[in-house]
């Protein structure tokens, strides 16, 4: 009982389970909203498009399948034509050209929305119907595709079979002994009977959202590890072998350990995966559709397990659970197996690593596919093995990916079982060989020629790369980053204006005129003339518009796109904008977090700062580490960023006066937009910069790594991803608004100069911070205040 | 040389833990005695300048410290007495490390780095990372980095506390050499240390000098009348008598 209460009221575990449930509950949700165009009100629209949704697959789920489609369309149709409306009605010229003919009153377009009660309410806002017309769009529409699946699931089978026959017709698979001919034999024999099936529509978003949430296995894993490293914890305390010496200090605790493995496994998968599964449920129409049979989702098309969705959850549920205890077993394994616990992290590291590239990377058709799915990793995507229908060659004949893993489950399971019981028992805390320890130091002689010549500042970077794990937090930032771009769309109306736009780009002249003229000429007795006139119409107003400004203004006069710049750094970007400024100051938490707290977490400061060159010069080289680790975020979110633009737009309209864009028609200096960008990004690096000194003055209070990272994300990223989250209130209490910079440059394009509040009291913050930080480093008093 | 300490005062709140402390170092080793709060250790850490005085002086050759501030910690080697180290880094990264920290480079700094793990008896393990090695080790590490430099002060806080008696014997005759022309500062509640070595003894108790003088004299200061039997007295009757309760 001892052991159980040491492994499970220790405050950081318990601490890291409240964590992941959180994080689990909360990026589920976060990934059903629009995550490309974010606003505070996704979420609010997302629930309400999967209530609506859900709702009307109860709806339809009593109708012929083939009628589906057809009401599903003429839902969104309804949707669309109210977006129309609201949109174009105060334009009766472009609205006779665009929307819907017969609505013609606020009364025909508001009648057309009236049942849906979100819509509905937010009838009179672009900006929450936009993105509401968006999540229902998504939501509604899956419902066709479910429908067009189960029109076709059939014809699915039938060519299952038909293929199987027709190849053992044909002359190289009609021997039957090739691998070939054998797998599709097998298939056709797994999927035999699945056409008396009897698949039906109904609500799938929960359990299919639910399924595809990868981040869940993950979260398992890392509760598994958290569990398994904890077995080890006496080791690295030093008192393995007084455990060792106990009464009860072997196999009795050996087998205290599998019970309290086996209680995580249940346990963390009820929570992990319990808690998503009911949030899942609750948003998408709770438990209706769940008895229906599994092929009825679309995810389980090539499976050939017959059973009901729900009877496929308890399975997988069980799956889970035993593929977490073997997990654990596994791990426990190999991590007992080294004698020397400092290396227990690269190893656990090492063999992640090692199963993650073959799971992830490893081509389907190489010879070596068997270590592909026989992997660790298949058990941590248990899902894949009901998803995804796969034969492995095994001396020529197909086995089954999914019933070699199951079977192999509880083998292996006993196998390890008995392993980690004599590791338990029988292996000795002294005595061994210690292989990796001599590996490692034969590696450590290479390393220690380049270490002992690096200067004073390379090894501030060398510290902050390697002992503060700068470089996986790096890398994980560099593949995050991949996620976040600039959602630019242009709308099938805008298609014929988007052309003669892209045309006429650059400065305007009288040239300009004579194109429009030309192009005039051009259009007349085209098959769409009416909506080459009407773009050619749009062109024009807009150059008399640059003319008119460009005049007033005493600028060139430029023909832009300004949808682009709109989409990218205007007003349509601005929540997409305050997401990446707080993913920034996330990463910027992570990676300048450790720069100080490292030599607390060591015990070394009284030392260092005994030293001729540990106070004033190696602050001043963890300042500028601390600086560089904003570069390297900035470049990975914010350089990428501007490539992404370029991706959509090429630089031609960089020196156009970038009074030239409505959003910025008063910006105060007259530049071009290229040195606008200059600006802007030189003003979001800065402030980045500033945001790390803030880090490395909170991490400087922190006595371990890990308060450090918890602090310094509390402190500094947190509100700003609560408020992305939709908490408005945080929105100016975190430093995001200034490194975001972008909605305060249009402001000031606007004609205020009230927005260079923020970068001041943030680059005040951050030289203060700094100040600070440097005194509190350098000053004497130091052991008194901040201990050892 | 002369390190001196005027009247030097420090208090945590209420606790007075260095009481009026005067007394002016010259090269030689001085071994300080005293049972734990005696203010050792809050001595070593004001000569360091790791917490604030709350009044008096300590002067190097005539300058404040404070004043000297690098200048200082350029003459100075301390070895702390808790074993904090950079665990992952190997024994050689660390001396060079703290080396750089020292303003040492290129050739002069792989020399002295060679040096102080060859003297430390650290060179077969010097590409091991210091998170392996057993308190002993970690404590040559450490002794190894506050020879780096050449420092003409040297303070060591329990330098030979985890050594096996071959290694204590051979750092404590390296200690004695390195004491001709130097301010030897050493802490140790390791009597014998002292007293094969230490050329002065200072007696602190409850944050005040009690006495500093050699141990031959000190141990001549115990008057008869104390001694319980007949027997050769020691250093640990000296830390008995003027030290006990």
């Amino acid at each position: 009982m001892t052991e159980w209460k040491r492994v499970f009221l220790n405050k950081k575990r318990i601490g890291i389970a409240v964590l992941l449930l959180i994080f689990c509950v909360g990026l589920y949700v976060y990934s059903l909203t629009d995550i490309y165009n974010p606003s505070p009100y996704s979420l609010r629209s997302t629930i309400a498009a999967a209530k609506a949704a859900s709702e009307f697959a109860e709806e339809c789920k009593d109708l012929p399948i083939e009628e589906i489609p057809e009401k599903v369309d003429e839902y969104l149709g309804r949707i669309s034509d109210y977006g129309t409306w609201l949109i174009h009605s105060s334009d009766p010229e472009t609205y006779a050209f665009f929307g819907n003919s017969e609505i013609v009153t606020a009364e025909d377009a508001e009648a057309l929305i009236r049942d849906i009660p979100y819509l509905y309410g937010v009838k009179d806002n672009r900006d929450m119907y936009s993105q509401g017309y968006r999540a229902f769009y998504t939501a509604i529409s899956g419902l066709k595709d479910q429908a067009e699946y189960l029109l076709g699931y059939r014809d699915y089978l039938e060519g299952i079979q038909a293929q199987a026959k027709q190849q053992s017709q044909v002359g190289i698979f009609s021997t039957g002994k090739g691998f070939s001919q054998r797998n599709l034999t097998k298939t056709a024999k797994d999927f035999e009977g699945l056409e008396e099936v009897e698949i039906s529509f109904g609500s799938n978003s929960g359990v299919e959202s639910w399924l595809n949430f990868d981040f869940n296995d993950y979260a398992y894993l890392i509760a598994i590890i958290v569990i398994v490293l904890a077995f080890l914890e006496e080791r690295k305390k030093g008192l393995w072998s007084a455990v060792r010496s106990c009464r009860y200090g072997r196999l009795p605790l050996g087998l205290s350990r599998l019970g309290i493995l086996a209680s995580a496994a249940v346990g963390f998968a009820i929570l992990i995966y319990g808690s998503t599964l009911l949030t899942a449920l609750g948003i998408n129409g709770g438990l209706s559709g769940l008895d229906r049979p599994l092929q009825s989702l679309e995810s389980f098309r090539t499976c050939a397990v017959r059973t009901t969705v729900s009877g496929w959850i308890l399975r997988y549920f069980a799956v889970k659970i035993a593929s977490g205890m073997l997990i654990g077993l596994l791990l426990w394994c190999l991590l007992g197996s080294v004698a020397n616990i400092q290396f227990s992290l690269s190893v656990l590291i090492g063999i992640l690593a090692g199963e993650y590239i073959l799971y992830e990377f490893l081509p389907v058709q190489s010879i070596f596919n068997v270590v592909k799915y026989f992997n660790l990793f298949s058990y941590v995507h248990t899902a894949d093995l009901y998803t995804d229908y796969l034969n492995i060659s095994l001396f020529g004949f197909p086995v089954g990916i999914r019933p070699l893993m199951l079977t192999t489950l509880p083998i292996a399971g006993v196998m390890l079982l008995v392993w980690a019981l004599m590791i338990q028992t029988k292996r000795y805390p002294e005595g061994n060989k210690d292989i990796l320890s001599k590996l490692s130091a034969a590696v450590n002689r290479v390393f220690d020629f380049f270490r002992s010549r690096l200067s004073l500042g390379g090894w501030e970077a060398y510290k902050t790369l390697i002992f503060e794990f700068g470089v996986v937090i790096m890398a994980v930032i560099l593949v995050l980053s991949r996620s976040i771009y600039c959602l630019y769309l242009i709308s099938e109306q805008d298609y014929w204006y988007q052309a003669y736009l892209q045309d006429l780009e650059g400065p305007l002249d009288e040239s300009t005129y004579d194109y429009l003229a030309r192009a005039r000429e051009n259009i007349k007795g085209s098959f769409n003339e009416g909506q080459l006139e009407n773009s050619l119409n749009r062109i024009e107003a807009e150059v008399e518009k640059r003319f008119a400004a460009a005049e007033a203004g005493g600028f060139e006069p430029w023909l832009v796109d300004a949808n682009v710049y709109d989409s990218c750094y205007g007003p349509t970007a601005k929540n997409a904008q305050y997401r990446s400024a707080a993913l920034a100051l996330l990463f910027v938490a992570f990676c300048a977090a450790g720069i100080s707290a490292y030599e607390r977490q060591s015990g070394v400061t009284l030392l260092v700062r005994s030293l001729k060159r540990g106070r004033r010069q190696l602050f001043i080289r963890k300042a500028v580490c601390a600086a560089a680790t904003a570069v390297f975020v900035w470049t990975a979110v914010y350089i990428k960023e501007f490539f992404d633009f370029l991706d959509i737009k090429n630089p031609v309209t960089f020196g156009a006066p970038v009074q030239n864009i409505d959003a910025l028609a008063n910006f105060p200096l007259k530049i071009s937009f290229g040195q606008y960008l200059v600006i802007l990004y030189s003003i979001r690096l800065l402030m980045l910069i500033f945001a790390s000194f803030a880090v490395l003055m909170v991490s400087q209070r922190c006595a371990t790594l890990q308060s450090a990272y918890i602090a310094c994300v509390v402190l500094v990223a947190a509100p700003a991803l609560l408020s992305v989250l939709g908490v408005d209130a945080l929105k100016y209490i975190s430093p995001m608004v200034p490194v975001s910079s972008a909605e305060q440059l249009w402001k000031i394009g606007s004609g205020s100069l009230s927005p260079i509040i923020p970068w001041v009291i943030w680059s005040a913050v951050g030289i203060l911070a700094l100040i600070a930080a440097g005194l509190n480093w350098s000053k004497t008093g130091f052991a008194k205040s901040r201990g050892k | 040389m002369k390190l001196e300490l005027k009247d030097l005062t420090k208090r945590y709140g209420e606790l007075v833990a260095l009481d009026g402390f005067t007394l002016t170092f010259e090269p030689g080793i001085y071994g300080i005695l005293g049972a734990n709060g005696a203010g050792k250790s809050t001595l070593m850490n004001l000569i360091t300048d790791n917490i604030k005085r709350d009044g008096g002086s300590i002067t190097f050759d005539g300058r404040d410290i404070l004043e000297m501030g690098d200048e200082f910690r350029a003459v100075l080697g301390y070895m702390p007495q808790q074993q904090g180290i950079y665990d992952r880094m190997t024994a050689e990264s660390f001396v060079s490390y703290i080396a750089r920290l020292k303003g040492l480079r290129g050739k002069e700094m792989r020399e002295q780095v060679d040096g102080v793990l060859k003297l430390t008896n650290l060179e077969s393990v010097r590409h091991k990372a210091v998170g392996q090695f057993s308190g002993g080790m970690k404590q040559r590490a450490l002794l190894a980095q506050a020879l780096l430099g050449d420092p003409k002060v040297l303070i060591l806080d329990e330098p030979t506390a985890g050594l096996d008696p071959r290694e204590r014997v051979r750092i404590r005759g390296f200690i004695s050499e390195l004491a001709k022309d130097r301010i030897v500062l050493l802490a140790t509640h390791i009597v014998t240390d002292i007293e094969s070595i230490a050329d002065k003894v200072i007696l602190m108790k409850k944050g005040r000098l009690i006495d500093v003088d050699t141990p031959a004299n000190l141990i001549a200061a115990i008057p008869e009348s104390w001694k319980p039997v007949a027997y050769n007295l020691s250093l640990e009757d000296v830390y008995m008598y003027f030290l006990g309760d």
